[in-house]
């Protein structure tokens, strides 16, 4: 299916959803002229007709799709470099509450760096344990934010 | 007291050597991070936000002043030395300033972005004393059926002007809105769009939602795109000194971007990228030379960097007088501002007229460290450039991430800045402008509590909207933004059959 399509398609999905949500909105005990209700059920009827809109666009005229652009499309692979992408924001939400800032920061920036096509993880590893570790003690210790143990059991 | 002595008192405020040198931490940050590319002044506020915390509020304005026409002068250096510019609005500076540097002239190029954004700078923000106070006047009679009908207004201009489409356009206000809907309601305590989960019944800060579409949504694009990597970054060969004629050729735009820049930028959606165009199309018709556009014309550049810097304390007014944010940057500003206790608007001219006095003396102070500061150190900028963007995109989103969860120690909130960098991959890579999302995320809520306000007062009459004088007629002017494409569009349809036969008869 054409991405643009599928776009359009989580719109509607998204406006419906939030049509539902709006439904399950709990009558107020206080009287009110403009209750909980009125402005979210009006905005996920209008985002309803926009998605419409969107998707009958998109069918006449194709919507933009940086992927076909000549000048902003996607070099090859980039699949593997989103899924690095992605693998790198993952791996911070993960190690940050079980092994610490500093291994969390150390391994996401070495696979963002990846995404970015670097052929050296080893000098990505190495700067990005330093750059966590002057982020860290540029906010935890200089500025007082809580980041959070850099190492987890040990600093 | 007159806004004059008023100003004075701000000055004394802010000229203490301790402040001052906040000052100086905030150009230089702003500067540091306006010039790495693809971070623009809304990201750059979002990021340093966490290095307020601990900062005193008189301090804090000087900073963030700093900050804010900082990362607008990194912008213009990134894109006159590297062909991809730091954000929209310095594209155009991209075009003739990039130009400039490949012939050798790129110190030229610098020095009179620099001082025309000074010199543009320091007019906006005279503008600004001026006017703010003459807006405040006449925003006490507002009443909340105005100031709704005035937030209607600037969300219809934010969907209509900024990006390509305007259906894209309303389409991420209309989710901005929704999104700035979820939480508790405020009136009536019921829970909206919550799904149950606890860390939502606070709303999604604005921050999160910048911070994500702008760095991670743009470094994952990026990534997706995989053509980094391939930029070229000019050397600044030469001095940085600007000839005669080049100081006969410059100054003039910087006083006609000033013009142009500071009235549209306070207009409701103005934005930085409809001056700084209207700026350049200025300038290419009234020079001397316009052949010279296109290939590095010192005017190119002079002209829509004023403008930018106008626009930006252009921007500043509806936001410090009427408490409402035009782009993404003041939508920004205005979340960090509350976060502190202070609640911009006509209220706060008169309740806390010290503090806003001494925001804008900031911005004076600001924009001369900025003078004295970037011409002699753009050397490191230029250095900043050459930073690998394997390293450079990892290394913003550390900080991003960091950032964010610094500041509420929640994992849900990192999990929901992921979120919005994914969607900020799709806006950027289906065309949907982002500002109207934010402006729409912040603005919701206050919409909504005006319009309920006001239906108080008049008790329960909707009409009161258009029977009050001033809010009808704002109305009338949203409802021409609205009209205008679709007429506009209309029009050109009924002209192609005249146009059709000269063209035949121009054979």
């Amino acid at each position: 299916m054409r991405p643009t399509r599928l776009v359009g398609q989580l719109l509607l999905v998204f406006a419906l959803l939030s049509a539902w949500q709006v439904s399950v909105i709990p009558m107020p005990p206080v009287y009110a002229e403009v209750g909980p209700h009125p402005m979210p059920a009006a905005l996920s009827g209008l985002l309803l007709v926009l998605a419409l809109g969107y998707l009958l666009a998109d069918a006449r005229t194709r919507a933009p799709d940086a992927a076909h652009d000549p000048e902003e499309s996607a070099l090859p692979h980039a699949r593997r470099r989103t899924g690095w992408f992605a693998t790198g924001l993952l791996a911070f939400g993960v190690l940050l509450p079980t092994a610490g800032l500093g291994p969390a920061g150390t391994v996401a920036f070495a696979a963002i760096a990846r995404a970015f096509a670097s052929e050296r993880p080893l000098s990505d590893l190495a700067v990005g344990g330093a750059f966590t570790v002057v982020v860290w003690y540029v906010f935890a210790r200089l500025l007082g934010v809580q980041l959070g143990p850099l190492l987890r059991g040990w600093i | 007291m007159t806004s004059f002595d008023a100003l004075l008192q701000g000055f004394g405020a802010a000229l203490q050597p301790d402040i001052l040198l906040y000052g100086f931490a905030g150009c230089l940050l702003g500067t540091l991070v306006g010039v790495l590319p693809g971070i623009g002044p809304a990201l750059t506020i979002a990021l340093l936000l966490p290095l307020t915390f601990k900062v005193p509020a008189a301090a804090m304005f000087v900073l963030f002043a700093g900050i804010y026409y900082g990362a607008m002068y990194g912008g213009s250096t990134t894109s006159i030395l590297l062909n991809t510019p730091g954000e929209s609005a310095t594209l155009i500076t991209a075009l003739e300033g990039n130009k400039m540097a490949r012939r050798g002239r790129g110190g030229q190029a610098l020095a009179t972005a620099a001082i025309g954004s000074f010199v543009a700078g320091t007019i906006g923000t005279l503008a600004l004393t001026f006017f703010a106070p003459i807006i405040v006047e006449a925003a006490l009679a507002f009443g909340p059926a105005e100031y709704a009908s005035l937030m209607v207004l600037s969300l219809v201009a934010v969907s209509a002007v900024l990006g390509r489409s305007v259906l894209r356009g309303r389409i991420a206000l209309s989710l901005g809105l929704l999104l700035g809907l979820v939480g508790i309601d405020l009136q009536t305590g019921q829970p909206r769009f919550t799904f149950g989960v606890a860390e939502l019944l606070d709303g999604i800060e604005v921050t999160i939602a910048a911070v994500g579409l702008f760095a991670v949504g743009e470094a994952m694009y990026l990534a997706w795109q995989g053509r980094q990597g391939n930029a070229e970054v000019m050397r600044v060969s030469g001095s940085l000194k600007l000839s005669r004629e080049d100081w006969a050729r410059s100054w003039k735009p910087w006083v006609r971007g000033a013009a142009i820049g500071f009235p549209i930028g306070a207009l409701p959606a103005g934005g930085a990228e409809v001056p700084t165009l209207l700026s350049y199309y200025a300038e290419r018709k009234l020079s001397s030379r316009p052949e010279e556009f296109g290939h590095g014309a010192i005017e190119g550049v002079a002209g829509p960097e004023a403008a930018n810097n106008a626009s930006a304390a252009g921007v500043l007014m509806p936001l410090l007088t009427l408490g409402i944010p035009t782009s993404a940057t003041a939508a920004v500003m205005l979340s960090a501002f509350e976060s502190y206790g202070i609640q911009p608007g006509p209220m706060l001219f008169t309740q806390q007229g010290s503090l806003v006095w001494t925001l804008i003396a900031s911005l004076f102070i600001g924009n001369v460290i900025l003078l004295l500061l970037n011409l002699p150190l753009v050397g490191l900028w230029v250095r900043l450039l050459h930073v690998p963007p394997a390293w450079l995109y990892p290394g913003i989103v550390i900080i991003s991430t960091a950032g964010v969860y610094g500041a509420s120690n929640s994992l849900f909130d990192v999990a929901l800045l992921f979120a919005f960098g994914l969607l900020g991959y799709g806006m950027r890579r289906f065309d949907f402008p982002v500002a109207p999302l934010l402006v729409g995320l912040i603005l919701g809520p206050m919409l909504e509590q005006s319009m309920r306000q006001a239906l108080t007062i008049s008790q329960g009459q909707w009409t009161t909207f258009i029977t009050r004088p001033i809010s009808g007629s704002i109305l009338l002017l949203a409802l021409a933004l609205v009209a205008a494409p679709m007429l506009m569009h209309i029009g050109r349809l009924w002209r192609r059959p005249w146009s059709a036969s000269k063209d035949a008869e121009e054979g």
